[in-house]
């Protein structure tokens, strides 16, 4: 090979290689461009569905519908009108998506809970006075015959009406 | 219609004690006082002309027969009607215990009573508490004496406006989240809800348990000082109450007093600043809180700016912990025992109980449902035992901003007041405005209201001032200070 070939062969050689490193940058670039779009758009788009995702899926017995909130109601003892049971649920959805603010939180299991005792009394909060003589009498107890300071509304022969239980 | 209704409590107790004037004339002309204001204001639910008049009466004849005499002799003080008075309507404005009487009296009616105050009357508020406006109540909303087209704030709306339309010189409230402070700002009074523990709870018509105290409402700070005198104090029916030397630490009595400007000056008191909620008040709230912070750098108080924390999480925290007591302490409400007029015969437990409890209002059975909900299975520790690690946090918070400073400054309401009906049909908005008030309940600390201007409308804006556990005699002082340079006693509605 004379010495004409041999630099032609040296020109190809580097610029094949040049091509070739060109075409990775290149690519590099392009993997690049995808990561930082991702990172840019995809992380946080993400991020709003997780997060709205678990507001709505991960406690799926939230009282979300007309059964949960009527069993609420058996539970607390309180009469809804069918008219207004579509307002009342999502006045509490409302109040209980606020709560969820709580979750952003970060607590260890380790941390205290408050309790009365953070509260400077000073008596146990179990700790009870002697009983008091009550002064005050408008009812007869049907049961003892004493009097008793209470003015129930329904009485009958000295006794307490109340509903069948 | 003589003047005598513009007086504070403690010049009308000094008046009658020195014969100046008779209790029973007093008494006559803030009748009618307030049957002219009242028609417009909303603020009593019910009335003791009768009883009022009779105790005036003996009033006169203990000065004129020489007997020992107390402290509050003729003031007479309006009741937030959800204290419970002997003989005198209880209905905590709902309509469910409209026909409830008490047989008994709440141990700070014994205690005012004893004092020879005179209790005039029941005051309007939110049902059973639950409320930031007195626009839930069954006897209708309360209305601001600055602007009856405003609300008053709540839940103790009717306290406040009385004292503030000039009905009474005193009256008594309750706080839970603010339900004193709140108004107060509103109608330009003075209100301080104390420690957890200073005041009985006994006789109070309970919502929240570990978070509510009844405190004084007045135009004056020794109005405000003498009331808190005759009704703090250890009580044996109240097992979270305290004595008067606290197991707190403070070797003190329960006895606040009026020093002088110089005296408070001298006292070198540090003051706070909490920026974070400053800044993040409406403008006109804003300014006017600043103007009174200079007044404090003018005076030569160590002033220095500092942060809460986790505010917005105690909003929630306070809220769970709220509903939960609610839906717990509201269970007792089953008309056997006490409320309104219905036969139970032929009804079954709980068809009976649900069908008279219905008669709460939205509100309340709104916090009921969701009380019951938080501490439903499964859902205990998500929200409720969360609730009262952050409210731990927050009181640990305290602990250390009180190494620093003895009072803490703040707004005590981060908007003006509102019109009548503007937010009633959005309860979040509402529980919102409560985010500068909560704090002092969830920690137990004591804190007041305080009036610090008005707006370019007219409308009051409120300074609150917090200070350590049992320690009311500093905002007694700051309070006072004000009172001197501002002269917000002599700021009165024309009404």
């Amino acid at each position: 090979m004379d010495e004409n070939n041999q630099v032609a062969c040296l020109i190809t050689c580097l610029s094949a290689i040049q091509s070739s490193i060109y075409s990775k940058s290149v690519l590099l670039f392009f993997i690049l461009g995808i990561f930082l779009q991702y990172l840019l758009f995809v992380l946080p788009i993400r991020k709003i569905i997780y997060e709205r995702g678990k507001q709505f899926s991960l406690y799926p017995k939230m009282s979300t519908n007309y059964n949960d909130i009527k069993k609420l109601c058996t539970l607390s003892r309180l009469e809804i009108d069918e008219s207004e049971i579509q307002k009342t649920l999502d006045k509490i959805k409302e109040t209980i998506l606020f709560f969820n603010k709580l979750d952003e939180l970060e607590l260890n299991d380790n941390e205290q809970e408050m309790s009365f005792n953070d509260m400077k009394t000073e008596i146990k909060i179990d700790d009870l006075r002697e009983d008091l003589k009550t002064s005050k009498s408008s009812n007869v107890d049907g049961i003892n015959g004493k009097e008793t300071s209470f003015n129930f509304l329904n009485r009958k022969n000295g006794y307490v009406i109340g509903p069948r239980i | 219609m003589g003047e005598l209704h513009k007086l504070p409590g403690y010049q009308v107790s000094q008046k009658i004690r020195n014969q100046e004037i008779f209790a029973e004339e007093y008494i006559s002309q803030l009748f009618e006082r307030i049957d002219k204001v009242d028609l417009k204001i909303n603020s009593f639910i019910s009335k003791n002309y009768e009883s009022v008049l009779l105790k005036a009466k003996q009033i006169d004849k203990k000065i004129k027969n020489n007997e020992k005499l107390g402290s509050l002799l003729g003031i007479p003080i309006g009741i937030k009607d959800n204290i419970s008075v002997l003989g005198l309507k209880t209905t905590c404005a709902s309509r469910i215990l409209q026909e409830y009487v008490p047989p008994y009296n709440a141990t700070v009616i014994d205690r005012l009573e004893k004092q020879d105050a005179i209790i005039i009357g029941k005051l309007n508020m939110d049902e059973f508490g639950m409320g930031t406006s007195s626009e839930f109540s069954h006897y209708g909303p309360v209305h601001n004496p600055w602007n009856q087209e405003y609300v008053a704030g709540g839940s103790s709306g009717g306290s406040a406006a009385a004292v503030s339309s000039l009905q009474v010189p005193v009256s008594l409230g309750s706080d839970t989240g603010g339900s004193i402070r709140c108004p107060c700002s509103f109608c330009s009074v003075i209100g301080i809800k104390p420690t957890y523990g200073l005041v009985s709870r006994y006789g109070l018509v309970s919502y929240s348990n570990s978070l509510e105290q009844i405190g004084p409402i007045a135009r004056t700070v020794v109005d405000i000082a003498m009331t808190l005198n005759a009704i703090c104090g250890r009580d044996s029916n109240d097992n979270t109450s305290a004595s008067s030397s606290a197991s707190a630490g403070i070797d003190q009595q329960f006895e606040y007093k009026i020093d002088s400007v110089d005296g408070i000056l001298g006292k070198n008191y540090k003051v706070g600043i909490i920026d974070n909620l400053i800044d993040s008040s409406e403008y006109q709230v804003k300014e006017t809180v600043h103007k009174k912070i200079n007044l404090l750098k003018e005076h030569d108080f160590s002033v220095h700016k500092t942060k809460i924390n986790y505010s917005d999480f105690a909003l929630a925290a306070y809220y769970v912990i709220a509903t939960a007591e609610a839906s717990s302490n509201l269970s007792r409400f089953d008309n056997i025992r006490y409320g309104f007029n219905y036969n139970p015969e032929g009804y079954e437990w709980n068809s009976y109980s649900s069908h008279v409890r219905s008669n709460f209002g939205e509100e309340v059975k709104r916090r009921i449902l969701v009380g019951s909900f938080v501490l439903s299975a499964g859902y205990y520790g998500k929200y409720y035992l969360k609730a009262q690690k952050i409210r731990k946090i927050i009181k640990n918070e305290f602990n250390k901003l009180f190494k620093l400073f003895d009072v803490l400054v703040l707004p005590t309401m981060p908007i003006l007041p509102f019109r009548i009906g503007e937010k009633v049909a959005k309860p979040l908005e509402l529980y919102n405005l409560d985010i500068y008030t909560i704090l002092s309940n969830l920690a137990g600390i004591p804190a007041m209201s305080i009036p610090a201007g008005f707006s370019k409308e007219g409308l009051p804006i409120g300074l609150q001032l917090l200070s350590n556990e049992f320690n009311e005699q500093v905002l007694i002082d700051i309070a006072t200070f004000f009172e001197h340079k501002d002269k917000f006693n002599e700021w009165i509605p024309s009404i």
